[in-house]
């Protein structure tokens, strides 16, 4: 029975499993590579001298800021993608439920699905994770950060420690999303998949709208205030911004849907698609809207310095800026792509009936492409919005300037870049659901 | 139960068709499957334009088959056959799908419609794909006893309700033919008589043709013509009987 239920989910959609596993294995390769990093700047064979310049150059204590962060990112994602995942199969839990099985019996079978998944994820990650940390030492020597005296040590205990974080979390992620559909009646949970939630809560509007408006006032407070004071209080305005922009993430995709309409007869059918699943969508919306509005903020900042005061950054500060910002993005890239290839594989049955009802091919994967570049101007357009109200009044402070000084170059490719990554999120998955003949996906 | 029987427009699809002229033709037609079973073999079949063929036999008989085949869902392995004065053998898929988006309509046990989106915006769906807009939402939906709940979402209504969305979605577009593959299956047999009234009136009022699997005698015998299958062979093929004789009938056939 067990082996049954897991069997079923692995082998419907293989592809629901792509999801986690990617997140696992960059959750395995950041937290190795991190770990691997932090024991080479400590380790024991290193001389005074070059333990002396470390120590005064805060790069120990960037390092040990920089683990936790990538251990707490990784909870988060891989947990929220297995949870996701596991979500999906609440109608085959109902079923199985219903011919039998007890709750214990369907927690084993989820947590034993979230181990075959998270185990081999992590272990690709491995040999990734030691070229990152062996790359990251190479490029803060080749910076001039650290001497280079310091050589890379791969961390023998990193192993284990990413495999208790990721298979741990998977496995608690797992046993959470199963908690509802193990529990309650078996037909109650059949009914609930037949006719999911899709309302936006009120409350959480409101919130949002709170969060924004608190957001664009200490913004305009923090514009009055000295330089090093308004940096501090700059962090608050991007939080406040990105995490109400994320609770209003549902709304903004109903209020952006109408524009889908403009982009032609496929984008009409997006349009209504994207009204009533905005809640899905959210899910990509809001770690795009974060990345982007974090990683703006940066080069506006930083640009425009340079611009204004024509001392360009030091390049070892460059260096780090850039591998932060870089281990976000590609955190949030992953969250991203999770939400939409899940979005995308719901949608296999309506895609289906797209084309009984006359849709071509093309036609249905129109529609997908218009979905996802309403997806991308709505994240684009919100990141820029908070990008905007968090770094105006740091020029503003720190320079006397209202001009944002950024490179096209940054704006061109940072919008082909999360342009591309919807896309590839969305047609891909869309294009191999497709290629099942309509009438067998329905049935 | 007062239903609103507004009627339709008169349709102009099925009339300019020939009358005497096929709208579905299948011609020696056979279907095996990749774990080489037979499902349909060899199978000639023409129905003319305004008949309400339906097809039986037993689970296994190649009912669903004959269907997909007939309307461009699955293609056969040997043999021909004929949509709407169109020979679809080796048509192109994007040419078939229009071909079915302007001129076939579809009902299925499942419904298949979109459950996420409005009654209206499933009725309207053919038309949003490009395909021809026969009718209004709002007068299909009338005809088939659904008027003002266009704005309803789907999910919320019931399988009777459900199952007249899709005929008015089948209706729409003026179809030449509306494939019907156990329309009431999931349905109690009140409800499913509703549904059967309507692809008859469909039939009678609009000219339309129906080609509908069935299992069910008491759904057979609102048809005007029965044809029988067994083991992938038609076994009879005559004007419908009635009920208890299309029972005997089926029972013969399936033994």
């Amino acid at each position: 029975m067990m082996a049954g239920l897991t069997r079923q989910a692995l082998k419907r959609s293989p592809w629901a499993f792509f999801g986690p596993a990617s997140t696992q294995a960059l959750a395995a390769t950041v937290v190795i590579a991190s770990l691997c990093a932090v024991h080479s700047l400590n380790a024991g064979g290193l001389d005074p001298a070059t333990r002396a310049v470390l120590s005064d150059s805060g790069i120990l204590d960037v390092a040990a800021l920089f683990l936790p962060i990538s251990i707490y990112l990784s909870i988060i994602i891989v947990g929220l993608t297995m949870t996701a995942s596991i979500a999906r199969q609440a109608r085959d839990i109902a079923l199985v439920r219903a011919v039998g099985a007890s709750p214990a019996q369907v927690r084993r079978a989820v947590a034993l699905q979230a181990a075959i998944v998270a185990v081999p994820a992590t272990l690709a990650g491995v040999p990734l994770g030691v070229l990152a940390g062996r790359a990251w030492i190479g490029g803060l020597a080749s910076h001039g950060v650290i001497p280079d005296t310091v050589a890379f040590h791969a961390y023998p205990a990193a192993l284990p420690i990413a495999l208790a974080i990721t298979v741990g979390t998977s496995l608690l992620g797992a046993l959470i999303a199963a908690i509802r559909p193990s529990r309650v009646r078996p037909a109650v949970a059949l009914a609930e998949t037949g006719a999911p939630r899709r309302r936006i809560g009120g409350v959480r509007t409101v919130i949002g709208l709170v969060l924004v408006a608190g957001g664009v006032a200490l913004s305009i407070w923090v514009s009055g205030l000295d330089a090093e004071q308004a940096d501090v209080a700059g962090l608050g305005v991007l939080l406040a911004m990105c995490v109400g922009a994320g609770l209003l993430g549902p709304a903004l995709l109903r209020v952006a849907a109408p524009f889908a309409r403009l982009l032609g007869p496929s984008g009409v059918l997006a349009a209504d698609n994207l009204a009533v699943r905005a809640k899905a969508y959210s899910g990509a919306l809001v770690p795009l809207t974060l990345a982007i509005a974090f990683a703006a903020v940066k080069v506006i900042v930083f640009s425009t310095t340079t611009h204004v005061t024509g001392v360009p950054l030091d390049a070892g500060d460059r260096w780090l800026e850039v591998t932060g910002t870089g281990v976000y993005a590609a955190f949030a890239a992953a969250a991203a792509l999770n939400s939409l290839i899940t979005v995308v594989l719901a949608r296999r049955r309506d895609l289906a009936v797209l084309r009984l009802a006359g849709g071509t091919t093309a036609r249905a994967l129109g529609v997908v492409i218009c979905e996802a570049l309403s997806v991308t101007g709505t994240a684009i357009l919100v990141a820029a919005a908070v990008a905007a109200t968090t770094a105006l009044p740091l020029l503003h402070t720190a320079l006397g300037t209202w001009t944002v000084y950024a490179p096209a170059g940054f704006w061109v490719a940072g919008v082909l870049g999360v342009a591309a990554l919807v896309l590839a999120g969305t047609v891909i998955p869309a294009a191999l659901v497709l290629r099942t003949p309509p009438i067998e996906a329905v049935g | 139960m007062n239903r609103v029987s507004a009627r339709l427009p008169v349709a102009r699809t099925a009339t300019s068709l020939n009358g005497m002229e096929s709208v579905v033709e299948l011609e020696g037609t056979s279907r095996r499957y990749r774990g080489g079973v037979l499902a349909l073999d060899n199978v000639s079949l023409a129905v003319p334009a305004g008949q309400f063929v339906a097809v039986m036999g037993a689970t296994g008989s190649g009912k669903s088959t004959l269907l997909h085949c007939a309307a461009g869902l699955d293609r056969p392995t040997t043999g021909r056959v004929r949509l709407a004065g169109r020979d679809i053998t080796r048509m192109r898929e994007s040419a078939l799908t229009r071909l079915r988006r302007d001129r076939v309509g579809f009902v299925f046990q499942s419904y298949n419609l979109l459950s996420e989106l409005s009654v209206e915006q499933n009725v309207a769906l053919p038309a949003r794909l490009g395909g021809p807009r026969r009718y209004q939402s709002d007068d299909v939906l009338a005809a088939v006893g659904l008027g003002g709940l266009g704005r309803r979402p789907v999910g919320e209504l019931s399988g009777g309700q459900l199952q007249r969305v899709a005929i008015a979605r089948a209706l729409a577009t003026g179809p030449a033919v509306i494939f019907a593959d156990e329309p009431t299956g999931a349905l109690d047999p009140t409800t499913g008589g509703r549904i059967l009234a309507l692809l008859r009136r469909a039939v009678d009022v609009d000219g339309v043709t129906v080609v509908m699997v069935t299992h069910d005698p008491a759904a057979a015998a609102w048809s005007d013509r029965l044809v029988l299958l067994r083991a992938g062979t038609v076994a009879a093929d005559s004007a419908t009987p009635d009920e208890s004789t299309i029972g005997a009938e089926l029972a013969a056939v399936a033994a």
